[in-house]
């Protein structure tokens, strides 16, 4: 079974004035099963980006280890779908998402990507001409379109008004179903949460350990605004102290 | 675009006529009208005299320009790179930026004789700390978002350099290159005048000892011209492309 397996014993950052360190992450061990949607949940700068970061190989300072299985010759592909679209302002969209696909990549599937994100008249324009909902699609086009290994996203839906992040929720939702990658999403949204993924781990305040890991039984196409309500009700009265960190 | 046209028709017009008013009103050989510098330059470049001189400082600018802007980026980007040789080279920096150009040039000649390399030395020591200074900047502006996205998605190297690093140093690279065509070519003609037997430099020098200021300004005019030029003709196009993304 494909999986990745992520165990950091401690990640500190200095402090420059005390010249100390804080933790963020204490004692905390994951398990990704391939094709899973796991979703973090947990407070406001608790360490959650950090973490992710630490799974896309961007900080590499952290006491612990992590692991691909089966792990290969080639690395893992990874791709990330950042808070910021973090797109190239001087390069069209197009010109962007081909400058993060690997060589061979899939022409008609990046193609049905655009139509399916509804870019496809867009790609020849400057990110600085397109709407932040619409720079999160083209950057979701650019996380999808590499087939990754594992897919991290750091609440995506942040800052959007309603019914964009409906929509684009909706769409990533779609995007996963067509191709199941391996998802660790982020976000600090549990309404949000329930409705995407199908295992959800509660992070505590810094330093990160995880509180909860919780699997989401409800079948996705039930998962209505009631139902997710009952759900949240649920959780809080059943797991307790839960509450505390929502 | 034909209403900029005018207006720049307009004022071009404008500064002549005040000249030509100007140089009436004082009637000396020291103020010479604009037709009569003209005159003067059309009489220097049928000589051959104007286009000699002006390829010899051309061509010193040209070596002295690119040279500074290679050494002045590499040097810039490695400091703005690494915080400890920042923190070495900083107050050399800041020793060399504040030595008088007149005090390089004396040195130059001096220590390496009055050749042209001590001249195109002179120019480079000149130019290369600000070349340092305005790289330095641009390079720790870089955006590490953007940097960390390229690592992510496997931009490598030169990808990375090409479409992430390039297109945020390029207006600190324009910026530098601007400021340093204007520096340089003043600094040029000193070396000339102080050491060297030809170049407008040189020229100017003669036609200060002759106390003649048709001749001078007819050289200067000549020059200036030929740096907007360099402005329009390379400089404008280069940069209106590599910002065309700019809204």
């Amino acid at each position: 079974m494909n999986s990745v397996i992520i165990d950091i014993k401690s990640k500190r950052y200095p402090n420059r004035m005390t010249s100390s360190s804080a933790a963020v992450i204490e004692d905390l061990k994951l398990e990704i099963p391939k094709g899973a949607f796991v979703c973090v949940v947990g407070p406001s700068g608790c360490g959650k980006t950090t973490l992710l970061n630490i799974l896309a190989g961007l900080d590499e300072d952290f006491d612990g280890y992590m692991e691909h299985k089966p792990s290969s010759e080639t690395p893992p592909r990874i791709s990330y779908v950042f808070q910021n679209p973090r797109l190239l302002p001087w390069r069209t969209v197009e010109e962007n998402i081909q400058l993060s696909l690997p060589e061979n990549f899939d022409t008609d599937y990046i193609d049905h990507l655009f139509e399916r994100v509804g870019l496809k008249e867009s790609i020849h324009v400057y990110p600085q001409r397109l709407s932040l909902g619409m720079s999160r699609r083209a950057s979701l086009v650019r996380a999808f379109g590499v087939n990754p290994d594992l897919l991290l996203m750091d609440e995506p839906f942040v800052s959007l008004d309603p019914p964009t992040a409906r929509r684009i929720r909706k769409l990533v939702l779609d995007l996963w179903t067509e191709r199941p990658h391996t998802v660790l999403f982020v976000t600090h949204d549990l309404r949000e949460a329930i409705e995407l993924g199908d295992r959800l781990i509660f992070l505590s305040s810094s330093p990160a350990r995880i509180v909860y890991d919780l699997a989401i039984e409800l079948p996705r196409d039930e998962r209505g605004d009631d139902t997710i309500a009952q759900y949240i009700e649920r959780i809080r009265s059943n797991i307790p102290g839960i509450a505390e960190l929502l | 675009m034909s209403k900029t046209i005018m207006i720049s028709l307009l004022s071009i017009t404008a500064l002549l006529s005040l000249w030509t008013l100007a140089a009436l009103v004082a009637h000396s050989p020291l103020l010479p009208s604009p037709i009569k510098v003209v005159s003067v330059v059309i009489r220097e470049i049928e000589s051959g005299q104007l286009p000699y001189h002006l390829g010899v400082t051309l061509r010193r600018l040209m070596i002295g320009f690119s040279l500074s802007m290679i050494l002045g980026t590499l040097v810039g980007v490695s400091l703005g790179c690494n915080e400890a040789l920042n923190r070495f080279f900083d107050s050399w920096l800041i020793l060399f930026l504040n030595i008088p150009a007149l005090v390089t040039i004396i040195l130059c000649y001096v220590w390496f004789g009055l050749t042209e390399v001590s001249a195109i030395l002179a120019v480079i020591i000149n130019k290369v700390p600000n070349v340092i200074i305005t790289l330095r900047e641009g390079t720790k502006a870089i955006d590490l978002e953007l940097l960390e996205m390229a690592k992510v998605f496997r931009f490598g190297r030169l990808k990375t350099l090409r479409h992430v690093i390039w297109p945020q140093l390029a207006p600190y690279l324009f910026g530098s290159a601007r400021s340093g065509l204007g520096l340089i070519w003043k600094i040029i003609l000193v070396v000339e005048l102080l050491g060297r037997s030809n170049g407008i430099g040189y020229q100017l020098h003669l036609y200060f000892q002759l106390f003649d200021v048709t001749g001078i300004l007819a050289y200067s005019l000549a020059f200036v011209l030929i740096v907007q030029m360099i402005e329009w003709l390379i400089l404008k196009p280069l940069e209106t492309h590599t910002f065309r993304w700019r809204r």
